[in-house]
């Protein structure tokens, strides 16, 4: 293993066991560059800040430029979440209560939560209220950030205002219904019913169950890993949530749903990340206990990613070969050709998302491929790094990862 | 008796030994939102997220940093709450 992505997983280890570092040798300029690197590629610069400033042989006048990075990191956070609260308070006025997924119930299991930075909050909501709650958006100041947005048939509406750091996502459903992970909201219909009320930092909020966050956190980093990799933050939060809510947990359930949607190892996998490699040892229920696994193959797919896989524009290329590899799998169809054939001519629902004239006048589709096509031929063209070759190389590595954790046969 | 309550819209936080207390925009609408403070504000900070009176803040420092000299931390803990108090970071409430 690369020596920055050993230094990065003993950070992690040393803020889930709120301890200091153990390193006993000083580290290299080199060592220092490659590890501040990584650290902003998955986005945990304020944890690694954090340890190695308490590390006695940290040279600190050698490396200033650190502390003021982090910094602004968290003040950055500090303030969405000051900011966040207060929306919440006046939703909570107008008799809304919408239910908190990932984002600040993430961060309050972290020694310092702002030191985990999320760039919004995503809030669900019953889809019968989405009027209310757009009105309770635009009389707070926020705008719609999208002007196309539907907020009739739209899954999500995103709202912001920069001025306040502010950055609502409202869901009518945790994932897509269009997506080939569609079907997964299937699971969560009775997630708003269920959900349960968390005192955070003073303020009560809602939040989904224990065992629906747990589910959510699951599917979501399977459905960013069909979307071209996860981050190492999303392994630590999910061991993190895990061991605070170990006895809430109803694992039959969870156990059961990783079956259907064909990643029990990949779960099991997640969790071997966290025992070995992050010192979380969560006691999981006998049935996955008994799944073998080896880890190294996913950990080295997700170091190398970047915090959602998209440090590398092949990377993200790639990911609607491997998106399409899992909906093969759903419809029994197997076909590699079509996996290319979809990344080059997206079907009209994924390019609507993207190009809102196609969205208004879907007759001009096969002008928004051309359009797509020509950005990523000058795109290659300036740019040597970006190879249609070394997207589809990359998608079938990860599609041979797919398979060994048998997510596809 | 008054309670000292921390306003919802501002956080403490910290990073590299520094404490900081960052304010939404309604709280702290013309000046910088962020504010150094020492490690000692951040605690008294810590107990006011519930609401405290001057009197359970006091004996919170007294016991927390082993301190004999009980008016130095009074006229401490009232500087504080009164600052904060100016800055709209905290608010009084009779319990």
């Amino acid at each position: 293993m690369k020596k920055e992505y050993e230094l990065l997983l003993s950070v992690l280890k040393s803020t889930a066991a709120d301890s200091g570092l153990r390193w006993t040798e000083p580290l290299s300029e080199n060592e220092f560059a490659a590890l501040y690197r990584l650290s902003f590629e998955h986005n945990v610069l304020p944890l690694v800040v954090e340890k190695l400033c308490k590390w006695p042989l940290f040279e600190h006048e050698k490396h200033t430029y650190m502390v003021p990075a982090a910094k602004r990191f968290v003040i950055r956070q500090a303030r969405r979440t000051a900011e966040f609260r207060l929306f919440y308070l006046s939703l909570e006025k107008q008799g809304l209560q919408p239910t908190l997924m990932k984002g600040m119930a993430l961060r309050s299991l972290y020694p310092i939560p702002e030191q985990r930075e999320s760039m919004d909050e995503d809030l669900l909501i019953s889809p019968e209220d989405m009027s209310r709650y757009h009105e309770a958006a635009l009389a707070y100041g926020l705008t719609p950030v999208s002007p196309a947005a539907d907020i009739e048939k739209d899954f999500e509406v995103a709202y912001e205002d920069k001025s306040r750091y502010l950055y609502i996502e409202f869901h009518k459903t945790p994932f897509s219904p269009e997506s080939s992970y569609g079907y997964l909201n299937n699971y969560f219909t009775d997630a708003c019913k269920n959900a349960v009320s968390t005192e955070i930092d003073g303020l009560t909020f809602r939040t989904l169950a224990p065992t629906d966050h747990l589910l959510f956190l699951i599917l979501h980093i399977y459905k960013h890993f069909l979307h071209g990799g996860i981050g190492i933050r999303q392994i630590f939060d999910l061991n993190l949530f895990t061991r605070a809510h170990t006895g809430s947990i109803r694992w039959e359930h969870i156990i059961d749903v990783c079956q259907e949607a064909h990643i029990s190892k990949f779960a099991r996998t997640l969790y071997a990340i966290g025992e070995k490699h992050l010192g979380i040892d969560n006691k999981l229920p006998e049935a996955w206990q008994t799944i073998e696994t080896d880890e190294f193959p996913l950990l080295d797919d997700i170091l190398s990613g970047g915090l959602y896989g998209m440090n590398d524009e092949n990377r993200a290329h790639s990911s609607t070969i491997t998106v399409n590899a899992a909906a093969v799998r759903s419809s029994g169809k197997a076909s590699r050709i079509k996996g290319i054939l979809k990344a080059a001519f997206p079907d009209y629902k994924t390019m609507a998302g993207r190009y809102l004239y196609v969205n208004k006048h879907p007759i001009l589709l096969p002008s928004a491929w051309c359009a797509r096509i020509w950005t990523y031929l000058r795109k290659t063209r300036k740019d040597k790094t970006v190879k249609s070759k070394e997207s589809i190389r990359i998608a079938n590595e990860r599609i041979k990862l797919m398979k060994k954790y048998e997510m596809i046969s | 008796m008054m309670v000292y309550q921390a306003q919802p819209g501002v956080i403490q936080t910290s990073i590299a030994g520094e404490y900081l207390l960052v304010a939404a925009k309604e709280v702290q609408k013309d000046s910088n939102n962020v504010t150094e403070i020492n490690e000692t504000s951040a605690f008294l900070w810590q107990r006011m997220k519930t609401g405290c009176t001057i009197g359970e803040l006091v004996a919170s420092v007294l016991a927390e940093y082993e301190i004999d000299d009980v008016q130095e931390v009074q006229q401490a803990v009232k500087s504080f709450v009164r600052g904060m108090l100016d800055m709209g970071y905290i608010r009084g409430v009779d319990r």
